[in-house]
Parts: C-alpha cells; sequence; structure tokens
C-alpha cells in the first residue's frame, strides 16, 4: 500500500515535469484517490482514429506496480482489441506480460501502439476483428472513422457528423 | 618528577587539570611513550601499539646509557613477549651499573611500569640532548610510527620523538612506515580497496531502481539501500524491489519463468538475485560481486538439506553448504530422504488409522514399536492402501499384492516415494529398494489423490 502510494506519487510527479515532452498524453490524476487515474490520447496519425481524442480510466490496485493496472476505454472507440461496450483492452502487457517497469505513461504510449497496430487474431470486438481478418482494411477504416467522429471529436462537429451518418453530401 | 614527562592529555590538546596537571604542559619535555601493558607481559596490540614496546630490561639499560648492551639486549631478546620477563629481570641481562643505581629494583620485581618512566625521566634529567636520540636506538621497525602525523598533523613536526610514516598516495596521510614493508603493502593495498568502494559508492548513488522509481541508496532503512543484480542483465534494482516482484504470486495466467523470473525491463531470464550496497560499472565487478556473494553463501549451511536430514530442493545446484552429518538419512542411505508433505490432516489419517487397528485388520503392526513420527503422511497413506488394495489394483503392475506387510520397517526400507508437487496434488513413484538390482519401480504416475479419496481421507 505504502509503497505503491509513494510509486504513484513519483509518477505524478514525473508526468507533471514532463507535461510538454509527450503532447498526445495527457495522464490526470484524480483530485481525492491517487488510484484513480484518467488519461486522454491523440489517436494516432494515419490511422482511423487521427484527430479523436480518447478517454481512458486507469483503476490502480494496491499492489502496484506488482500487480498491472486496470485501464478501459472511456471514450466509444471501434477496434478489434477493444471491448465495444465496456471498454475493456485485450493487451499482453496489462496481462500476463506485465512488468513492473512500466509506467502509466508508459501504458498509454503502449495503447497507443495498440491503436496503430490491430491484433485482429485475438479480437475483443469481433465485428472489427472479422472485418480486417477478411482482409476488409477498408470497411474497418471507414467503421473506426466513423465511431472516432461520433465519440472522440469535439462537439462543433455535429453537423458534419449528421451529414456523415445519412450519407449526404461530403463533409467539410 | 613527573612534571618532565609530557601529560599525554595535554598532548591530545584535551588535559582537564590544566596548570595542576602534576605532567608537564610543554612541548619541549619528551613524552612517556613506552606501553606499559608490553612491560607487563602482553599488549593486545601488537605490532600496531601507538606506544613503544621497550622491555622493561631495555629501560634499565637505557638508564645506564650503555648502548653495547643495549643492543646485545635486544639481539638476544628475540622472543618478544614477556613471559621471559622474569627471568630477564631476574638478573643475567641487566647491566651491572643498572643494578647498583637502583640496588633495590632488579630484584625486587618493582611495578615495572613505573620503574620504566621514572628511569627514562631520571635519565633524560641527566642528559638533555639524548632524549630523542636514545629511542632511535631500538630497531626501527619495531618502534610505531606517529599517530598524529597518521591522522594528518602533528604538532611537534620535526621534533617528533616519533617515525613520521611515509606519506600513501591514495589516503593523503602520513600513515606508511618506513621499515615495515610488509604492513606498508597492506596498508596500500587496503587503501586502494577502499577508495576504490567509496568511489563505486559515489557512482552508485544516482541509481535509480525502475520499479518503485527511487534511488535506491536514499532508501529510507539500511536494509533497503542494496541493490539487486540478476545474472543475465545490468538492470539496476532495489533487492526488495526485484525480490517482491520475483516472489510474487502470479496472477492471471502470468507464467514464473516468462514474467517473474525475467528481469522486468529487457525480459532476460534470470535464476537468481545478487544482493549488492554497490553498483558495478564492468562485467569483471559484476563478476567479483557475484562471486563473493556465492562464496558466502557456501560458508553457510543449508537449511532445507538440513546435514542430511533433510530435502533441498535445489540438489546439487544449492548455493548454500550441503554437510552431511554422520548418522543421518543421507550418510545411511546415499540419497535424500523422502519429502514430508504437510497438506493433508494429520488427525484425519491417525483416525482412519485407529480405526482400521480397532478392527483389527492391522495386526501387522507390532504397535509398541510403531513410531508415528517417523512416517510422513504419505507413506502413512500408503500403509493404509495396502489395506484396501483390492480396490485400486489395476493402477499397479503387480496383479497380487506384494509382500509388503509383513512389518512396517520393512516397508520403510523399501519403499522410496517420490512425489513431484506442481500446483497441488502429485504424481507418485514407488519404488522397490528391497530388490536385488535396486530401483526396481514397481508403479509410478499414481495420483495420491484417487487414494486419499478412495480412503475417505484426502
Amino acid at each position: 500500500m505504502q509503497a505503491s502510494r509513494a510509486r504513484l506519487f513519483k509518477e505524478y510527479k514525473e508526468v507533471q515535469r514532463e507535461k510538454a515532452a509527450d503532447p498526445d498524453i495527457q495522464l490526470v490524476c484524480d483530485d481525492s484517490n491517487i488510484f484513480k487515474w484518467t488519461a486522454l490520447i491523440k489517436g494516432p496519425s494515419e490511422t482511423p482514429y487521427e484527430g479523436g481524442v480518447f478517454q481512458l480510466a486507469f483503476a490502480v490496485p494496491e499492489q502496484y506496480p506488482l500487480q498491472p493496472p486496470q485501464v478501459r476505454f472511456l471514450t466509444k472507440i471501434f477496434h478489434p482489441n477493444v471491448h465495444f461496450k465496456t471498454g475493456e483492452i485485450c493487451l499482453d502487457i496489462l496481462k500476463n506480460a506485465w512488468s513492473p517497469a512500466w509506467t502509466l505513461q508508459s501504458v498509454c504510449r503502449a495503447i497507443i501502439a495498440l491503436m496503430a497496430h490491430p491484433e485482429p487474431d485475438s479480437p475483443l470486438n469481433c465485428d472489427s476483428g472479422n472485418l480486417l481478418r477478411s482482409g476488409d482494411v477498408r470497411g474497418y477504416q471507414s467503421m473506426a472513422r466513423m465511431y472516432t467522429r461520433l465519440a472522440a471529436m469535439p462537439k462543433k462537429r455535429l453537423a458534419a457528423r449528421i451529414i456523415l451518418i445519412t450519407g449526404q453530401s461530403n463533409p467539410v | 618528577m613527573p612534571k618532565r614527562v609530557l601529560c599525554k592529555f595535554f598532548a591530545h590538546g584535551a588535559c582537564l587539570k590544566g596548570e595542576h596537571c602534576e605532567f608537564s604542559h610543554d612541548w619541549k619535555d619528551p613524552p612517556n611513550n613506552i606501553c606499559t601493558y608490553y612491560q607487563k607481559g602482553i599488549c593486545s596490540y601488537g605490532s600496531r601499539c601507538r606506544y613503544e614496546h621497550v622491555r622493561a630490561s631495555q629501560s634499565d639499560l637505557s638508564a645506564s646509557s650503555s648502548s653495547t648492551v643495549l643492543r646485545q639486549s635486544l639481539i638476544s631478546d628475540s622472543v618478544p613477549l614477556g613471559p621471559s620477563l622474569t627471568t630477564t629481570f631476574g638478573g643475567s641481562v641487566v647491566h651491572p651499573s643498572a643494578s647498583a643505581e637502583f640496588p633495590g629494583s632488579s630484584r625486587a620485581f618493582l611495578p615495572p611500569t613505573k620503574q620504566a618512566w621514572n628511569l627514562e625521566s631520571e635519565h633524560q634529567a641527566l642528559s638533555d640532548n639524548r632524549d630523542f636520540v636514545e629511542p632511535r636506538r631500538v630497531n626501527p621497525a619495531e618502534r610505531s610510527i606517529c599517530s598524529f602525523a597518521a591522522a594528518g598533523n602533528c604538532p611537534r613536526g620535526e621534533k617528533c620523538a616519533h617515525i613520521h610514516g611515509d606519506l600513501c598516495a591514495t589516503c593523503g596521510k602520513h600513515c606508511l612506515h618506513p621499515f615495515r614493508p610488509q604492513e606498508r603493502e597492506e596498508h596500500i593495498k587496503m587503501c586502494e580497496k577502499k577508495q576504490k568502494h567509496l568511489e563505486a559508492l559515489k557512482r552508485s548513488q544516482e541509481i535509480e531502481c525502475s520499479v518503485c522509481l527511487d534511488r535506491v541508496l536514499s532508501k529510507p532503512t539500511a536494509a533497503e539501500r542494496k541493490f539487486g543484480l540478476l545474472s543475465e542483465c545490468d538492470h539496476p534494482f532495489c533487492i526488495s524491489c526485484i525480490r517482491n516482484w520475483r516472489s510474487s504470486s502470479p496472477s492471471s495466467g502470468m507464467d514464473v519463468n516468462t514474467a517473474l523470473r525475467t528481469c522486468p525491463i529487457c525480459r532476460k531470464l534470470s535464476y537468481f538475485v545478487i544482493p549488492s550496497v554497490i553498483w558495478y560499472c564492468t562485467p569483471e565487478e559484476k563478476q567479483e560481486i557475484v562471486d563473493s556473494y556465492k562464496a558466502k553463501l557456501r560458508s553457510i549451511d543449508c537449511k532445507h538439506f538440513n546435514f542430511g536430514n533433510g530435502n533441498c530442493p535445489f540438489g546439487t545446484s544449492c548455493f548454500y553448504k550441503h554437510t552431511v552429518k554422520p548418522g543421518s538419512y543421507v550418510w545411511k542411505y546415499h540419497r535424500p530422504p523422502p519429502r514430508r508433505f504437510n497438506f493433508m490432516d494429520m488427525d484425519a489419517i491417525f483416525d482412519v488409522f485407529e480405526q482400521l487397528i480397532a478392527e483389527d485388520e492391522m495386526d501387522i503392526f507390532d504397535a509398541e514399536d510403531f513410531e508415528y513420527d517417523d512416517l510422513t503422511p504419505l507413506e502413512m497413506a500408503f500403509l493404509l492402501m495396502q489395506q484396501d488394495f483390492e480396490s485400486m489394483r489395476s493402477s499397479w503392475c503387480f496383479d497380487r499384492l506384494p509382500p509388503f506387510l509383513s512389518g512396517r520397517r520393512w516397508i520403510l526400507e523399501f519403499v522410496n516415494l517420490h512425489a513431484y508437487r506442481d500446483g497441488r496434488l502429485e504424481e507418485v513413484v514407488l519404488r522397490h529398494l528391497g530388490a536385488e538390482d535396486g530401483h526396481t519401480i514397481i508403479a509410478k504416475n499414481i495420483r495420491l489423490s484417487d487414494y486419499l479419496s478412495d480412503l475417505h481421507i484426502g
């Protein structure tokens, strides 16, 4: 308990210090509970998630860093390795390949890498996985892009979104 | 008279008596530097003593200022310690003039300490120009170096009655004895080692553990301020962090060999962790740390092996010492004893046991020489199993009940049980050791749990 608290505090300071170093990741600690964190990550470029901002929720166990944090997407995302409803992430380093040398920051980086390189052979979102496995990359990309626009982009694009969904005229 | 002897407290700058001190507070006066313990017979500091090791007889002689006799006595007294003191004092070596000057002293065993400095100071009063010359007559290798100079600064400077040591290049102190080459070498060696250690410690200060993200050497308790070196890679961790991680219970399918025992950073598999107070920078230094750690462990008796009475899970590759005591199990049988199991409830076994005895089915056991303590639960389970043999015949290679049941001692000596634990219950190999060829396997891969559930005790 003490050890995990001390370690999280160290990470907090590190995050504060290197805010500018990684503009794609914004890690914020809950004001009252150091075991609850949220992160905002930018979708990697040249992927269907580009331009979206995704929110992650971290629940850190007391045995941290001996046990991995539980991470899930709060923002809806269409990705083979993310559960569409719960936001659960299928990533080995969050499960059996966890190592105490990982930090919350590096976990965020790993998740960004996962967004760029989906693993359709161990899918949590079967629809998305099947699209990729059947070779329909374009179908997957357009679905992912649509959900990114729907859920991960600022509200001012609402009009554009409606146009996109209804399929009328090319948005923006 | 003592006024002529320099007060040693004053010399250290801390005489509380001030003007009332009975010893001299004048730097010009010589100090009394004769070791009284040596004169009494034994000085536990030996050659490291900061006082001069002068024999009682020698100080007599120095009083007589007869240098030739002094030399003779030095040569004749090749044995430095004092059981022979009484004999030298008793006459033969003592110069006639000394005994003439102090008629009572040579035979009457005055306390040699008092005598020594009395004589010296008297003598020094007589001839001032000789006091610094006289001690130098003693073989220079036997004289100790000035401790003030060794500590950095001697207030007496050039006039100091002691030898001032040569400068040690490593520690920058005048602590090398000019006439004791062996001591010099030792000091230089030790000094260099110390210096190296200090430098390594300095370098190690900045190194952070990747698990707790703290600097390893700024942890609150001394026990935590240690590195845990992994044998196969060079990533630094606290000893407590890496041990905690390696011993943490594998959760959600973490594999011991691919997750826990690997380096958290590079995932190289290491089978052991070496504690060290310093971090290394060359492979040789690491090897040295590993070797000294292993050497240390080799001197400690293995608690699993228990002098031949226990079963060490590491076998011959154990780092600890495996000493076989005469009379132990290994000494008698040249193989490790069967492992003991604690997962069964002994009481339950005894209950069944007693039931069977009550039913008079176990007449084979001589109840009186039956020692419960000698049996492991496993052995006991097998004993019980014999009673219910028919029901599990299929598992055995033998169709017939082997002649096990003729007596308890027989069974214990002829049955060797090996169990391999992987998680809960285990496979068992039952060997017939009574056979001529030694290790005939009667049955193997018996699931103990099946037997126990048949017996309703598992």
